[in-house]
């Protein structure tokens, strides 16, 4: 399947123009492997792994780790455009394998990113003209969001309130079967997030407040216990995830120890840490960082549906 | 027996969920931001006819069920047993019970033919043919040049359906009933 031309010129114009307005703001563009000795340990994402003269290798889900070694060695505003991995399955919005846009600014806050970031947006040539400058962009606190639209205040809600509330939905829910761990306290939230939330989310918006157990490499608020995670949405698609990076090689095994707890409790395979990671985290400078799906960015400011609009020979569908 | 993961789920799909054979209707992958990835199923139970929404865990499998659809001419029934012979040079006939005919006995004609459901080559559906023509043994005598007036009246078939026909039908008239609404369709063009 072969997007139109007009797609793909559009496509290569969006790719000019956001590395032009990058490199404006002194970003370097560096390129990092596809191919890693490590596999991400998220329990939710799937490295794919690959049979190499060496060995197992994993094809990278993101550049993170090795754009983290990159900051650990240079402290400077680097990004990355290239593809990533996650093996799962297929669907208008998900593909095996897609582009990343991902991108870290040393002594830049979490805020001043995501404002530079919705200012670049607005700058590029095929941006909506929802997106152009002067209109404001909404700022959603994750816990209102889940009170309003859910009923649920998820930084206090029980297990068996959280049961109580997914028993209520009318399809029947067995995917979240399993021990009843942290793990499972977040894949619940973020299940409910998705399906009662995220369709409210109107325009460009972003979400702020998640729990620490949803930080994944974020700094953790020291007084609130959240996450110093941001996400960006346009009509309710989730576009954007943007951190204050964790610096802390300590903090960084603890949350690979109850990761692969998460793991071996679910029948997963156990993940090894990324040694460099580990190494260079103690040498990052203190920065902000965020990744964009680029085909799904594009995707809507094309006003389109699907990935596979935007994608030459893209995987197919069931 | 096979066995299927959720990433090779297709419409139309035969498999087994808690001892039922069920038929997957529709697929859908899901994957929320930061947690479980999921397929949403809307599954029929082929034994009981219940269709519903259920969510699987992305990678998770379920066992194929051996549900083979056939295509059969209706023979006759015993009373307890509806016979259905295949249409495949074979011959070779089963037995239904009522259950497993349930509907579908209301439009079943001699050699008429019917889509035969079989599970572990155990009857346990039947479905009649879109459009079936059958006889009226039973109707009030229509008004001779009623035509126009637009009006209905019961009229029972030999199945024993009752169809709603317009005032000129008769008893004899062979018509054809739109079988999944029960509907007059109009006079068999047989």
């Amino acid at each position: 399947m072969i997007p139109t031309w007009d797609t793909l010129k559009k496509r290569a114009r969006v790719l000019s123009d956001m590395r032009s307005a990058l490199a404006f703001r002194g970003y370097i563009e560096v390129q990092t492997p596809v191919l890693g000795r490590y596999g991400v340990f998220d329990p939710h994402l799937h490295s794919i792994e690959v049979s190499t003269f060496r060995g197992t290798r994993y094809l990278q889900t993101s550049p993170e780790y090795a754009l983290k070694q990159v900051l650990g060695r240079a402290p400077e505003r680097i990004y990355q455009i290239g593809p990533v991995f996650r093996g799962n399955d297929v669907g208008p919005r998900h593909q095996p394998e897609f582009t990343m846009l991902e991108w870290y600014a040393p002594d830049t806050s979490l805020t001043a990113l995501i404002e530079e970031f919705i200012d670049l947006l607005a700058g590029l040539t095929d941006a909506p003209d929802e997106w152009r400058e002067g209109l404001a962009v909404e700022h959603h606190d994750y816990g209102e969001l889940m009170q309003s639209f859910a009923g649920i205040n998820p930084h206090q809600t029980t297990e068996r309130a959280l049961e109580a509330h997914l028993d209520a939905y009318d399809v029947e829910i067995s995917h979240l079967a399993g021990p009843r761990d942290e793990q499972w306290r977040s894949d619940a939230l973020d299940f409910i997030f998705s399906t009662q939330v995220q369709s409210h989310l109107e325009g460009l918006c972003t979400v702020s407040g998640f729990p620490g157990s949803q930080a994944a490499l974020a700094e953790i608020e020291p007084t609130t216990g959240l996450a110093q995670r941001t996400e960006l949405y346009a009509s309710g698609i989730e576009l954007m995830n943007a951190y204050q990076e964790l610096r802390d090689p300590d903090e960084l095994d603890t949350r690979w120890k109850k990761a692969s707890e998460a793991r071996s409790r679910r029948g997963m395979s156990q993940m090894a840490l990324d040694v460099g990671l580990r190494d260079a985290m103690a040498l990052m400078p203190v920065c902000a960082g965020a990744a964009v799906g680029f085909d799904r960015l594009l995707m809507c400011m094309l006003g389109l549906d699907r990935l596979d609009e935007v994608m030459i020979l893209p995987w197919q569908d069931g | 027996m096979a066995t299927y993961s959720t990433n090779e789920f297709k419409s139309g799909m035969k498999v087994l969920l808690e001892g039922d054979p069920c038929s997957i209707v529709e697929n859908e992958f899901v994957k929320p931001g930061k947690g479980q990835a999921f397929n949403r199923v809307r599954l029929k139970n082929l034994k009981t006819g219940r269709v519903w929404e259920r969510t699987f865990k992305s990678g998770e499998s379920l066992e194929a069920a051996d549900v083979m659809e056939h295509d059969m001419e209706y023979v006759y029934t015993d009373g307890e047993y509806w016979h259905f012979m295949k249409t495949d040079g074979s011959y070779e006939q089963i037995a239904a019970d009522k259950s497993a005919v349930g509907d579908a006995m209301m439009w079943l004609r001699e050699q008429g033919e019917c889509t035969v459901t079989l599970w572990n080559e155990v009857p346990i559906q039947v479905v009649a043919p879109n459009f079936v023509d059958l006889e009226i043994v039973e109707t009030d005598p229509g008004v001779r040049g009623d035509t126009a007036t637009g009006g209905t009246k019961p009229a029972t078939l030999t199945t024993g359906a009752v169809v709603k026909v317009p005032l000129f039908i008769n008893i004899g008239e062979i018509i054809r009933v739109d079988t999944r609404t029960g509907e007059y369709q109009g006079r068999s063009k047989a």
